[in-house]
């Protein structure tokens, strides 16, 4: 909007309803370049195009907004210096942004931007902002996230000399040398909104969970999740005193739970992740196809791990992305197909190490195994049938040699019966839930014995070494299948 | 026989193959002879890593004991010794013995009473004999032994110190050094200057160079080092005809005077090479510089020292009042801040010139050692450099430090201030180092001197932003010896920059780094970095044998598959073992859980010799009884022992949870 009386009325306008929404459009750089530039313009008094000097323009500023909020109760001199100095900086950014797609000094933009919201921060601390405003927090904290991407995308590796004097130094830091300046900028806006000692109805606690959403999303771009935690870890302790959950607004929640569950998922704790996730899925809106894919992305290995069941064609029908991510490797574990699974979790690799969802789609080739187990299992067929009348009772002890072949189906290679052994050995000792996955990267493995020895293995039954055979119980030897 | 009957015995075990050395060659031949063990009551995990501990020296690649044994060139080097395969009758469970030898040897230094017996339990080759020989053996222990390298020759051109005594004995006086060499051309000016010196500006031929040749030849006590013929720049030429203009002439002092300090300032100034560094042209006139001193002096004699000299930071008189000094300092320093004046010319003058003030501030505060007790301190932790310019984060320089150090050696320091030139190695004298850290790893592996050798090498490269192939072998020399010494701190900070550097584009052994990395995050169960090294690796890398080793590891331990994880711990290329020995422990209690839930009723204790890769029966069973399984074993009637898997039930467990508890390496993001 021009610095003119639009501007000035705009922004009474807001104020008289309290409106924040409304008046953080008044701040917002989504605007044509030929717009940006008629704000830088607008400002540098009747059709001049040389730069005013900034004391003028400060001037002029305060002067419209002090005219426009005349009549309005409520807002003082103190809160007015601080509105000039965010519409100042404003002003100065629009006529960057104007330039930036021909320039492309992102690195200005951001700077620049980074004053604009420091003015916001500076005017909650010592202007006395009302919270209400908190809408124009969310407008620069999002561009500050995308102007610092631009930047560090537009930046050359070489041209920072900051990391002279440290013994090693670390390309990584420098590739996202603005984004991480931002997540820390974001952090300040976190911790001004947090210890808001405010009434509920009036605190700016209300703007919690949009800017930590920011803040995971800067977190997860930069790869560095343990930062999210910690803001998790804050917003734990401090629920007590921040308003309900479920009170925010649903678009944040969505976010927010998105973000936990990724978060646990990452950390392999499943059940957790699982909670989050569905939580999530439930609340997205309904057209909202992306996210509602993101969510399924890690929701699906996620139920495959906790209840190993997978996605229906139903499910994933809207999906064609998703469908080509997951039916492959559907199919195979569905039919025990083995060397299959292999190859298919191999073609599809890039990809799912991308979404960081490969190692935990890896130990679907346990459920694959055990449905080829289990095919083993009913081929073997029946125990002669000793009386007439009687219940026929499965073959329950099995060559370990007839698994071994199973195995090998399909595969080049041929395995051993030791590693066979080892193999139903897993079987027998893993635990259907997370508690008891593979022992790798899982330092709580068997942090809940008891609970693992309750749900039981894969697979009811043992080994005998002796005689190279397996025992398999006559009561449900894969538990959940039926047989 | 009892299973735990190995006490009181030493053990031989005879090491061998290394396939790489630190600097990433392939070893042919072994360069130590096989050391002597003695593991007396140790139990045999530790033994294990006695073992490793006491190969360093071999500062050779390690393989799992005993697991690939080559054809050993051992063999005929000890011929003496009885051929392994005639002590045990029995071959190998295990493919490899066959037809590898295994040597044996006992210490080829001392030698000891050795008889060997075929090992007890297992029947497999006798990769551990006992013998029955208590002397120690020292020799492992070379931690202790520092270095005898001399230290660098001190630096060159510091006139003795005793020159600045012998000529000033006085604290007060005349604030312009003179060289010793100066001393004998002060004391006779008038021998080197034409008397009839011309006048006139334009005609007067510039008397320096005749001059100069004149001193030259005439002190009878110059230093014996030749001095070059020097060219003098116009600039000193028109310096010395201003100084005789008859407009800037001064009645009160005389012409001897004059010329004896018109000849000092530029021979010094050549001596400093700072001939065309000096504006000459604002530089003050010999008369004038004479009136100053005279000035001075007759305030020195009320206020002793604040001297000033024609140029600032020329070598300056120290008083007792070492304080002012060091302001003088400071102030020097904030002016032009040494690694400002990064090349050139200016930077030899800078370098010599400290070196002067060094021995200068030395020798006085040797004069006033108690007063200086504590700063000499600090000196010595400064590496005997004045510094009291420090600040706790120094600001970014303008452009990498280009050093000037020539000393092969140098302790590491965490730099509090801008790094100085002089201190700093350029990287064709580190290049000199690298050679003899080496040599000196190999001679005595002395791991805390090595370590800060190379820390102080990373240092300099870095301050210097050298980042080339030599970087890349600097880092990952280091790594390797790191690895072998298990300080994964250090290797995790040389691991973390080798990824960078590869990211450059230099050229290393950026595979096997690679896949040190991948079995790094597994030992530190690092999920998050281990995708992203995924994401990271291209198809070419992933078919390498380190890293496909490195893939396969993760992939069984994450599909929990013991037992092709064993077989691949047994099969680890380079130094990669090292690694995994980190993390085979929690790996084996997790595959013990395992087979204690699924095998019933019990299991062969070979079984789990075997699947579990332990070196012998023996050391399988010590592995059950150090966690808490002392009941699980019994043996059979007809010898063999079992392990009784249906009634281990929650045993292992508790353990298993404590090795998997969270890794916490120093250094570690």
């Amino acid at each position: 909007m021009e610095f003119g009386p639009a501007l000035y009325h705009e922004f009474g306008e807001a104020w008289k309803t309290r409106d924040g929404y409304r008046l953080a459009k008044t701040i917002s750089p989504e605007l044509t370049p030929s717009q940006l530039s008629s704000i830088w313009q607008s400002a540098n008094g009747a059709g001049s195009y040389k730069a005013a000097r900034d004391d003028d323009v400060k001037a002029a500023i305060k002067r419209g907004l002090s005219s426009s909020s005349a009549r309005l109760d409520g807002i003082g001199q103190k809160e007015i210096k601080g509105w000039v100095e965010v519409y100042f900086a404003y002003w100065q950014a629009a006529g960057i942004l104007a330039q930036v797609q021909q320039t492309s000094s992102w690195t200005n933009a951001y700077e620049q931007w980074k004053v604009l919201i420091n003015a916001l921060i500076q005017g909650y601390n010592s202007h006395e902002f009302e919270a209400w405003t908190i809408p124009c927090l969310y407008v620069a904290g999002k561009h500050l996230r995308l102007f610092a991407m631009q930047a560090d995308e537009h930046i050359s590796v070489n041209d920072s000399s900051a990391t002279a004097f440290q013994d090693d130094f670390d390309p990584e830091l420098q590739k996202h040398q603005k984004l991480e300046d931002c997540a820390r900028v974001l952090n300040k806006v976190f911790t001004i909104c947090l210890s808001d000692r405010a009434p509920l109805e009036e605190s700016r606690k209300w703007g919690l969970y949009y800017i930590v959403n920011l803040l995971f999303k800067t977190y997860f771009k930069l790869n560095a999740t343990g930062l999210s935690k910690n803001v998790l870890r804050i917003l734990t302790a401090g629920r007590g005193d921040m308003p309900d959950f479920h009170a925010f607004p649903k678009s944040q929640q969505v976010t927010f739970k998105y973000h936990e569950g990724v978060l646990c998922f990452l950390e392999e704790n499943y059940a957790e992740a699982e909670k989050h996730l569905t939580e999530a899925w439930n609340t997205c809106h309904k057209d909202a196809m992306r996210n509602k894919e993101l969510i399924l992305t890690y929701l699906i290995p996620c139920h495959l791990i906790t209840t190993h069941t997978l996605p229906t064609e139903k499910l994933l029908e809207p999906y064609p992305r998703l469908q080509k991510l997951f039916l492959p490797l559907s199919r195979c574990i569905k039919q025990g197909e083995l060397h299959k699974f292999d190859i298919a979790l191999q073609e599809a690799e890039d990809e799912f190490v991308k979404r960081r969802i490969y190692l935990t789609l890896e130990r679907g080739r346990d459920i694959a195994l055990r449905n080829l187990l289990r095919k083993v299992f009913i081929a073997g067929g029946f125990e002669p049938v000793a009386k007439e009348g009687d219940k026929p009772v499965r073959r329950t002890r099995i060559p370990v040699a007839e698994f071994a072949a199973a195995i090998s189906l399909g595969s080049e290679e041929k395995v051993d019966n030791d590693e066979v052994e080892c193999l139903l050995a897993n079987m027998i000792y893993k635990v259907s839930q997370n508690y008891a996955l593979p022992s790798m990267f899982l330092p709580g493995a068997s942090r809940h014995p008891r609970l693992s020895t309750l749900i039981g293995g894969l697979i009811k039954g043992y080994i005998s070494r002796e005689r190279s055979i397996v025992v398999l119980s006559k009561s449900g030897a894969f538990p959940g299948t039926g047989v | 026989m009892s299973l735990l009957m190995r006490d009181r015995m030493s053990v031989v075990v005879v090491w061998w193959i290394p396939t790489i050395d630190v600097t990433g060659r392939r070893v042919k031949h072994l360069s130590h002879p096989p050391r002597l063990l003695h593991a007396d009551s140790a139990p045999p995990q530790k033994t294990r890593q006695r073992l490793v501990r006491a190969l360093q020296p071999l500062n050779a690649t390690r393989r799992p004991l005993f697991r690939t044994l080559q054809p050993s060139p051992l063999r005929s080097a000890s011929p003496e010794l009885p051929n392994p395969t005639q002590l045990s009758s029995h071959t190998s469970v295990r493919t490899i013995h066959r037809h590898h030898q295994v040597a044996i040897t006992a210490s080829l230094t001392s030698t000891p009473t050795v008889f060997l017996r075929p090992t007890y339990l297992s029947e497999q080759l006798p990769l551990v004999f006992f013998l029955v020989s208590h002397k120690r053996q020292s020799d492992h222990s070379s931690d202790n032994m520092m270095p005898t390298w001399p230290t660098a020759s001190p630096p060159q051109g510091v006139p003795p110190s005793t020159a600045y005594a012998a000529t000033y004995s006085a604290p007060a006086f005349t604030p312009v050094q003179v060289r010793q060499t100066f001393g004998q051309s002060y004391s006779a000016p008038q021998a080197s200057y034409p008397t009839t010196h011309p006048y006139g500006p334009a005609q007067s031929p510039p008397p320096a160079p005749a001059n100069h040749q004149s001193t030259a030849a005439s002190p009878p006590t110059a230093d014996e080092q030749p001095r070059k013929k020097v060219q003098w720049p116009d600039s000193v030429r028109s310096y010395v005809q201003r100084s005789f203009f008859p407009a800037n002439m001064d009645p009160t002092v005389s012409k001897e005077e004059m010329e004896g300090k018109l000849k000092e300032t530029i021979m010094r100034a050549s001596e400093d090479n700072l001939l065309y560094s000096i504006v000459w042209e604002t530089m003050p006139l010999p008369q004038q510089i004479i009136k100053q001193e005279r000035e001075q002096r007759a305030k020195a004699m009320a206020y002793p020292a604040q001297a000033q000299t024609p140029y600032s930071n020329a070598p300056m008189p120290i008083s007792k009042k070492r304080k002012s000094a060091d302001l003088e300092d400071v102030a020097n320093l904030s002016i032009t801040p040494p690694w400002r004046t990064g090349q050139g010319a200016r930077l030899e003058d800078r370098v010599t010139f400290s070196k002067d003030k060094r021995q200068a501030t030395e020798e006085s505060s040797d004069n006033t050692s108690k007063l200086n007790k504590y700063e000499k301190r600090q000196k010595r932790f400064n590496g005997g450099y004045v510094s009291t310019y420090r600040s706790p984060s120094p600001p970014p320089g303008d452009g990498p430090v280009v050093g000037t150090c020539e000393k092969l050696e140098k302790s590491y320091l965490r730099l509090t201030a801008p790094p100085k030139p002089e201190n700093v190695r350029p990287p064709r004298v580190l290049k000199n180092t690298l050679e003899l850290l080496k040599k000196k790893w190999k001679k005595d592996s002395n791991y805390a001197y090595i370590c800060d050798q190379f820390k102080s090498m990373r240092q300099d490269l870095t301050v210097q932003r050298v980042r080339d192939d030599f970087t890349v072998e600097v880092y990952e020399i280091h790594a390797r010896i790191a690895l072998e010494k298990g300080d994964l701190g250090e290797y995790n900070q040389c691991q973390t920059q080798l990824k960078a550097l590869y990211k450059l584009g230099l050229k290393g052994k950026a595979n096997e780094f690679k896949a040190y990395r991948i079995l790094y995050f597994i030992h530190t169960a690092n999920r998050t970095d281990l995708n992203s090294v995924l994401a990271d690796l291209t198809p070419a890398e992933k078919k390498d044998k380190a890293i496909k080793h490195a893939l396969d590891v993760r992939s069984s331990l994450a599909l929990g598959n013991y037992h092709r994880f064993f077989q691949l711990y047994n099969e680890t290329p380079n130094m990669g073992a090292y690694l995994m020995d980190m993390f085979v422990g929690r790996e084996r209690l997790a595959a013990l859980c395992n087979i204690c839930k699924a095998y019933k009723p019990d299991v062969p204790l070979r079984f789990v010799t075997e699947e579990l890769y332990f070196e012998s029966d023996m050391e399988a069973a010590q592995f059950i009884i150090d966690n808490g399984g002392q009941d699980l074993l019994q043996e059979k009637e007809d010898g063999t022992i079992v392990f009784l898997t249906g009634k281990a039930g929650q045993t292992f467990e508790s353990h298993k949870a404590k090795a998997f508890a969270r890794v916490d390496i120093k250094g570690q993001i």
